[in-house]
């Protein structure tokens, strides 16, 4: 059951990525439509992260290749923001939730200059829109989860993008924090946006999107939530992992094969 | 000739001693490295190393004596103080492991330099010979002193083989050990007591600068050889003990050569030795695997190649051209005659001049990766569910992987297809 | 007039250090500046054999080059030859340390630099190598020039640089995805300290770097939470130990360097204690807990 879209928001095509040469996703195939809600659903361990950071290139795929938009990422780098695992800084880290923010604004063209009066007005609306501006002074570990949570999301919407990767944005979060993110979303999404969630609750999945990826190192479905939401479908997502295709990458491993042969020009 | 003849044959008796001092203290210290690098705390032991500096001080301004005993009384008390300091700051404060044990090392071996310099500028004359802890002389080592490393080197040893079962349990799997009732902390306090001991022993071979290196090399090199742990902590001893010697016989023969740096140069030629060489995960052995991979791919595709030819007109055996198979799939002149060749030898096909035909092995090589190819694609299709258009390269890669129990697993599961998704039929064996 | 020269050298290896540490710390690579201090001693006792003198800028390049070996050794191990990271930096500054040390020893007898120096330095003779210029006029020591424009070099990139060095040490995935190369400001980091090693391990030793470049950045660490504040404590710990280091020394008549890293430790245990916002303040930390309940219910 997989739904092919016209002027894909996002479009893989073949993608493998490939962690000590065990395929942790393979041969994803999809396209995404734009200005939805989309969720990216499977059971622990089955690719998703592995997968967000492939179409951020921050890792680089085995084979296949990602378009943003129908183009590359490097073209389109300013129109996408991705909000990584919250685990993945070290909320230690000496910067209050101003600072963290103001992050967004940061590219390659004004890495050297300094923070302008527009883009101030952008951070403040930012902390605003995630309803933290009590704590725009506080250092960052001193916060909940749901408000580390918001800090990253504020970042993202600093960043003025028009595709948003959401990686696990409610791990960890409390269910008025839940709500307020998935209605800053849907708001998000009246303006145009489209945003991706990678998200592991079946139970609300349902509710909060209109698109669904499921996935399980392999492509399961991914079409309208009324349309792939169906028992078949999701025992086939959480049914555990295909007996071969987990043999044939625990060989791909252990025997140092390349998932793709060497391609030579013809003639 | 002279010098080596006598080293060697240890013709000299206090050189004998020397040897065998120098042999039992590097190879504890390996022994009980090779813990430390299983448990990820190569670090920890240089920092270590440098927290017993003021120990060694200590003991010296107390007791005004350099007994060899006293003195490692005191290094083993400030390195354990140094070791529990660690502990408490990366628990206690946000400060992360790396920072607190550099902040550590760094902190202790200044205050044990200051502590070093005053005692050297106090005038006082039996101080001379303190400094040596900074680089290690065991050439120079006093026959008393000789007695006591060597019979706690001895002590340490003999206490790894007798908790050797716990050691190993609670280094590859602790939580298994905790839910077993073995009593993991007071173990791992045990594996941290003997390790600040084989340091404040150490030391004396190498100095406090290059004591880690006697912890992490030696397993570090091991490890590129074995994944057994016992024969690990043998190569690791057999590595320091190598070591060691080389060292000793350095020092010996040019006296103002430090034994330390000697003993740390010949254990890492000998770590880098085993990691281009090992044959474990040696970067030797993994490039030798990826020839053979490369290899078995280029002879299958060439098969592949001489079926798909024979199948335009069911005629197998017909003898094709080499120009005929370049032009069939891209395949450089070379890599066709290597491979040609190479598949002649093994009877899979034979050669006349600028052709070649199957032979009846060979016919049936190409027939069975020509089957997984297609098998592997159907499979695709099914289950990863991929357009037809997309299957090719995927299966140009695996169909050299699939092993006969998943060739049948793969047959069973499809049920028996006959043809692929590009329309192609699946070629089975007459006798399936 | 010594005691000013040395107090200022060692106030500008700790500026240098405690500003560079505080990036080390927060990207958990302190590890690795460690092993750099000491692997650059072949390079310095090669171009010490080579040209025959102490000339700095020889000096520098050896080092230089050996400061990038180490971090090239260090991913060869880790990369190629997939030993796990601690164990490769360990391996990688002890083996490289070795050879400067057998270098040092083979050539004892014509070389006057020796290994305790290596280790511990000689601040004390920082004030003998003077610059003079030809009307006589006596510009101050060598070391102070050189360690002054090394700061100005620091102070030049980090304020420049400071949003680079910000995002990619916070959060290496949103700078990644931003487009900012995580690798350039890596490698720009890993040689300023290379640089600063270079700069100041004839005057305090590789000890002392570590110290300086450890040290501080922890102390200031514990006191503050904003980036900015933690490098100018930084600093300010690193002269503190510097000025208190040096009367210490003098005091018990022992090495400078050593006494300046025991004042570091000194600094650090009442920054532990005391500080305002260490975590050891039992009763602060658990008004701040409850607090923090507070708010998220």
């Amino acid at each position: 059951m997989i739904e092919h879209v016209e002027n894909p928001v996002l479009e893989l095509h073949n993608l493998t990525v490939t962690y000590d040469n065990k395929p942790a996703v393979w041969n994803l195939d999809y396209t995404l439509p734009a200005g939805k809600l989309i969720g990216v659903i499977g059971p622990n361990g089955s690719g998703k992260t592995t997968m967000m950071k492939a179409i951020m290139g921050l890792i680089k795929p085995s084979s296949g290749y990602i378009k943003l938009f129908g183009r590359d990422l490097a073209d389109v780098r300013d129109k996408v923001a991705y909000v990584p695992q919250r685990g993945s800084v070290d909320w230690d880290f000496p910067v209050n939730v101003y600072d963290t923010v103001t992050m967004g604004r940061f590219n390659r063209k004004n890495l050297f200059k300094r923070i302008n009066n527009k883009d101030k007005e952008i951070i403040s609306d930012a902390i605003k829109k995630v309803q933290l501006e009590a704590f725009a002074k506080r250092q960052i570990s001193q916060l909940s989860g749901g408000q580390q949570q918001r800090v990253f999301i504020a970042r993202a919407l600093a960043q003025e993008a028009d595709l948003y990767l959401l990686d696990e944005p409610f791990a960890g979060v409390d269910a008025a924090t839940e709500n307020a993110i998935i209605s800053l979303l849907k708001e998000m999404k009246q303006q145009g946006k489209t945003i991706v969630v990678v998200h592991h609750d079946l139970q609300t999945a349902s509710k909060y999107f209109d698109w669904l990826v499921l996935i399980n190192t392999r492509l399961i479905a991914s079409g309208k939530t009324e349309e792939v939401f169906q028992k078949e479908i999701l025992e086939k997502t959480y049914g555990g992992r295909l007996q071969i295709l987990t043999q044939v990458a625990e060989l791909l491993k252990q025997q140092g094969y390349p998932v793709r042969e060497k391609k030579r020009p013809k003639g | 000739m002279d010098l080596f003849t006598d080293f060697f044959l240890l013709k000299d008796p206090n050189v004998k001693w020397v040897v065998i001092a120098v042999v039992l203290m590097s190879s504890s210290s390996a022994v009980i490295g090779c813990f430390t690098f299983l448990r990820k705390r190569a670090l920890v032991g240089d920092a270590i190393s440098h927290a017993i500096l003021p120990g060694i001080c200590l003991s010296f301004l107390i007791t005004e004596s350099k007994n060899p005993f006293y003195l490692l009384v005191g290094a083993f008390i400030s390195g354990w103080i140094g070791l529990y300091l660690i502990d408490y700051i990366t628990r206690n404060t946000k400060i992360k492991t790396d920072a607190a044990l550099g902040l550590i090392l760094s902190v202790f071996y200044g205050i044990g330099i200051l502590l070093l310099t005053s005692i050297q500028n106090s005038g006082n004359a039996a101080q001379s010979g303190l400094d040596k802890y900074l680089f290690g002389n065991a050439a120079s080592m006093m026959p008393s002193d000789i007695k006591i490393f060597g019979v706690f080197s001895l002590v340490l040893l003999l206490l790894i083989f007798l908790f050797y079962d716990s050691f190993k349990l609670i280094t590859f799997d602790r939580n298994y050990a905790a839910a077993k009732g073995f009593p993991v902390k007071r173990l791992e306090f045990l594996i941290s007591i003997l390790t600040v001991f084989a340091i404040a022993v150490g030391i004396q071979a190498v100095g406090v600068v290059l004591m880690a290196a006697l912890l992490i090399t030696p397993a570090a090199a091991a490890r590129y050889w074995t994944n057994d742990l016992k024969i690990m902590l043998i190569l690791s001893a057999a590595f320091a003990t190598v070591a060691g010697i080389s060292g000793t016989f350095v020092s010996y023969t040019f006296p103002k050569m430090p034994t330390g740096p000697w003993i740390v140069m010949v254990l890492s030629l000998l770590a880098i030795f085993s990691i281009l060489l090992g044959k474990r995960k040696g970067i030797l052995a993994k490039w030798q695997k990826s020839r053979r991979v490369e290899t078995k791919m280029l002879h299958e595709n060439i098969l592949k190649c001489m079926y798909h030819l024979g199948e335009v007109n069911s005629n197998f055996l017909e003898l094709w051209s080499f120009a005929e198979m370049k032009d069939k799939r891209s395949l450089s002149s070379k890599q066709l005659n290597e491979g040609l060749k190479k598949l002649e030898k093994n009877g899979l096909v034979s050669i006349r001049g600028k052709a070649a035909r199957f032979t009846e092995k060979g016919l049936e090589e190409g027939r069975r990766v020509t089957k997984i190819h297609r098998l592997w694609e159907i499979y695709l299709t099914k289950h990863m569910q991929l357009p037809a258009d997309h299957v090719h390269d995927d299966a140009e890669a695996i169909e050299h992987l699939i092993t006969p129990e998943i060739e049948k697993e793969l047959e069973h599961q499809l049920e028996y297809p006959l043809i692929d998704p590009h329309d192609s039929p699946i070629p089975y064996n007459n006798k399936e | 007039m010594d005691a000013f020269w040395i107090i200022l050298t060692g106030s500008l290896v700790a500026s240098s250090c405690g500003l560079l540490g505080c990036f080390l710390l927060l990207r958990k690579m302190t590890m690795v500046g460690d092993a750099i201090s000491h692997a650059v001693l072949p390079g310095i006792a090669i171009a010490y054999l080579i040209t025959d003198s102490r000339a700095s800028f020889p000096m520098l390049l050896g080092a230089a080059i050996f400061g990038i070996i180490t971090t090239m050794l260090i991913e060869f191990f880790s990369k190629l030859g997939k030993l796990q990271e601690d164990a490769a930096i360990g391996v990688s500054f002890t083996w490289l340390f070795s050879i400067g040390v057998i270098l040092i020893s083979f050539f004892a007898g014509q070389v006057d630099l020796d290994q305790e120096c290596v280790l511990y330095g000689e601040i004390a003779y920082v004030p003998l190598q003077t610059i003079i210029l030809d009307n006589g006029i006596d510009l101050g020591p060598e070391a102070v020039w050189m360690l002054g424009f090394n700061l100005l070099v620091v102070i030049t990139v980090i304020v420049t640089g400071y949003k680079g060095l910000l995002v990619t040490s916070f959060d290496e995935l949103l700078a990644a995805s931003l487009g900012i190369s995580t690798v350039f400001w890596h490698y720009l980091l890993m040689s300023l300290v290379s640089l600063t090693t270079v700069f100041s391990f004839e005057s305090v030793g590789a000890i002392m770097v570590v110290a300086f470049l450890i040290g501080p950045p922890a102390i200031a660490y514990l006191l503050t939470d904003r980036l900015p504040r933690m490098l100018i404590l930084s600093v300010l710990a690193g002269i503190l130990s510097a000025i208190f280091g040096y009367f210490l020394a003098v005091g018990i008549n022992g090495s400078i360097a050593g006494a300046m890293a025991s004042v570091i430790g000194l600094q650090f245990i009442l920054a532990l204690f005391f500080g305002p916002k260490s975590g050891l303040n039992i009763l602060k930390s658990n008004l701040a807990k409850n607090e923090k309940q507070k708010i998220s219910a």
